[in-house]
């Protein structure tokens, strides 16, 4: 399984894709500044059901020619040329580490069978399952770091039927992304009026 | 020869005020250290030349020592914040400087009408309460506070800074005198640590009364005091991130005028982050050197009642200032200690550019 992380193989590995890395940072930096704003008052999944809204619309927003395609839970970008598609996930702590790592489904059992038959790989316990045609699936795995983004765009060659990929066909390792700071909170802050205090001279 | 009139409680005073021991100003001025005793216990006065010795060694003018008795700070009615542990000489150099501001402040109220004290009591609340409670009593709802001395003051609290010789050990202190509540700051800190210090000192004025608890204790219920006091929970809960990088740390503090550290201690106190992601922060902070200096600070507030009513006394002449700490029987520079930071002070021949008023020399903020 090549793992990339050389920008000498990384360049030409996404530019088959239609891709670069600096697009896909931007794509990372945007959905980490709307996890950044879900606050306290938020539901508790705000900040991982943030990031991935965002990054699913900013992949779809700056890949020019991309379609968004959708199917039971199941989003992804579809790049131009219809030969590969992207899902955006979270990746578990082995993201961008030379250890395998593992995404993160939100609705674990439907998005697995869903990455189960785009992958295009029979399921093990299934061998006669066909291999339905269509674009090779890649996961954009992202995982946080204090206050950077860890990422790679990995491609899955194997997923057993409880949706754990088990082999790798190709993992872009990315440049680290950082986080930039929560939106101004500081603009919407209303303060106290200035005090004027009266001084006058004792009578 | 023996002075005429001299006061042994204004000896004392000012052997605090420099931090001497009796022993060590003995040395100094040549006599014996039961002399010195003798002097501040009334059992005999100084001569003239002795007492030349005392006001060089000591650094106040002769009339100082046969001005009218002040009330010295009871040690036991104040409350201190301590960097570290002090030594008596400083608790006494602390002590003494307050006594000569509460003395400044009561000729300052004989010359200005200013705001009377009007603080509630708040002994026996618990500090979050009381915070709410006067955040409420004083219109702030859960709005950010943009001064928190100008608000002191215009509710009556006397705000002053610490003597620079205690700026290493002592963060603040408070004390009711005469029903008058003072705060003293420290002007070396952070903008963001001095309106934290005098928000804890505001506590301390509130719930304790400068009586019990004390100790660990009452510092802790001060600074509970000071956090919900600076960061209502209502706020900090709508703006708080539920994923908070250092980044979004550094940008948050400004909206309430906190030090990084104290926000990341409200946010763990209100349960909004976990203890790893506490430690985590609290790390990040220390390595990046945010405990010494704050970063992207704010300045540091200054005080209003002070500034204008030495602008009236600057008003009536170039002379004007030294004339009144004349009357206190002080020197400029020792009035001047006594708002270090807190107000615009003339420096001769200074190069000061926070100008105001008209007069010779310029106005510098030291």
């Amino acid at each position: 399984m090549p793992r990339l992380t050389d920008p000498l193989d990384v360049i030409p590995a996404l530019a088959e894709l239609t891709l670069n890395e600096e697009l896909l940072m931007e794509v990372i930096r945007r959905g980490e500044a709307l996890r950044n704003s879900a606050t306290a008052n938020h539901p508790r999944t705000a900040p991982g059901l943030f990031f991935w809204l965002e990054t699913v619309r900013a992949l779809r927003d700056v890949l020019p020619g991309s379609r968004a395609k959708v199917r039971e839970s199941f989003e992804t970008c579809v790049c131009p040329g219809e030969r590969d598609e992207i899902a955006v996930l979270s990746g578990d702590r082995a993201t961008g580490t030379e250890m395998d790592p593992q995404p993160k489904y939100p609705k674990r059992r439907t998005m697995a069978q869903e990455a189960i038959v785009r992958c295009q790989m029979p399921l093990f316990s299934q061998d006669d399952v066909v291999r339905p045609a269509g674009p090779r699936l890649w996961f954009l795995l992202v995982r946080r770091e204090k206050d950077v983004a860890i990422a790679e765009l990995s491609r899955p060659e194997a997923i057993d039927d409880a949706g754990r990929v088990v082999k790798w066909a190709t993992r872009i390792v990315l440049r680290p992304v950082a986080v930039s700071a929560s939106p101004d909170t500081e603009s919407r802050t209303e303060y106290t009026e200035p005090v004027d205090i009266d001084i006058v001279p004792a009578e | 020869m023996t002075t005429q009139h001299f006061t042994p409680s204004r000896l004392t005073l000012a052997r605090m005020r420099r931090g001497l021991s009796k022993i060590e100003l003995a040395s100094l001025i040549g006599v014996t250290p039961r002399m010195v005793t003798a002097y501040e216990g009334g059992a005999g006065s100084p001569s003239a030349e002795t007492l030349a010795a005392i006001a060089e060694a000591l650094a106040f003018p002769e009339e100082f020592f046969s001005a009218p008795a002040i009330q010295p700070i009871d040690p036991r009615g104040a409350t201190f914040r301590s960097l570290s542990s002090m030594t008596s000489g400083q608790r006494d150099a602390v002590l003494g400087a307050g006594t000569i501001a509460i003395d400044v402040a009561r000729h300052l109220a004989a010359r200005f009408t200013l705001p009377p004290a009007s603080l509630p009591d708040y002994r026996g609340h618990d500090p979050e309460v009381a915070a709410l409670e006067l955040r409420a009593q004083w219109g702030f709802g859960a709005r950010s506070i943009s001064n928190v001395v100008h608000q002191l003051e215009a509710h009556g609290v006397r705000v002053f800074s610490l003597s620079q010789e205690c700026a290493d050990t002592v963060d603040g202190f408070s004390v009711w005198s005469d029903g008058i509540p003072f705060i003293f700051l420290n002007p070396r800190k952070s903008g963001e640590r001095g309106r934290f210090d005098a928000s804890h000192e505001l506590g301390h004025l509130l719930l304790h009364q400068h009586g019990e608890p004390r100790g660990r204790e009452a510092e802790h219920e001060a600074d509970r005091f000071a956090s919900a006091f600076l960061m209502p929970r209502e706020t900090v809960v709508a703006m708080a991130p539920r994923l908070p990088s250092i980044e979004s740390i550094l940008a948050l503090k400004k909206s309430w005028g906190v030090s990084t550290g104290a926000l990341v201690r409200r946010l763990f106190d209100l349960q909004l982050i976990s203890d790893w992601q506490y430690r985590s922060l609290c790390i990040e902070i220390a390595r990046r050197g945010w405990r010494l200096a704050e970063p992207e600070g704010m300045p540091r507030e200054t005080s209003q009642v002070l500034r204008k009513v030495f602008a009236a006394i600057r008003a009536k002449g170039p002379t004007a200032r030294a004339q009144f700490a004349k009357e206190l029987s002080i020197s400029a520079g020792e009035l001047d200690a006594l708002v270090n930071g807190l107000v615009p002070v003339v420096v001769p021949g200074g190069s000061g550019t926070s100008t105001m008023g008209k007069g010779p020399g310029k106005l510098k903020l030291v």
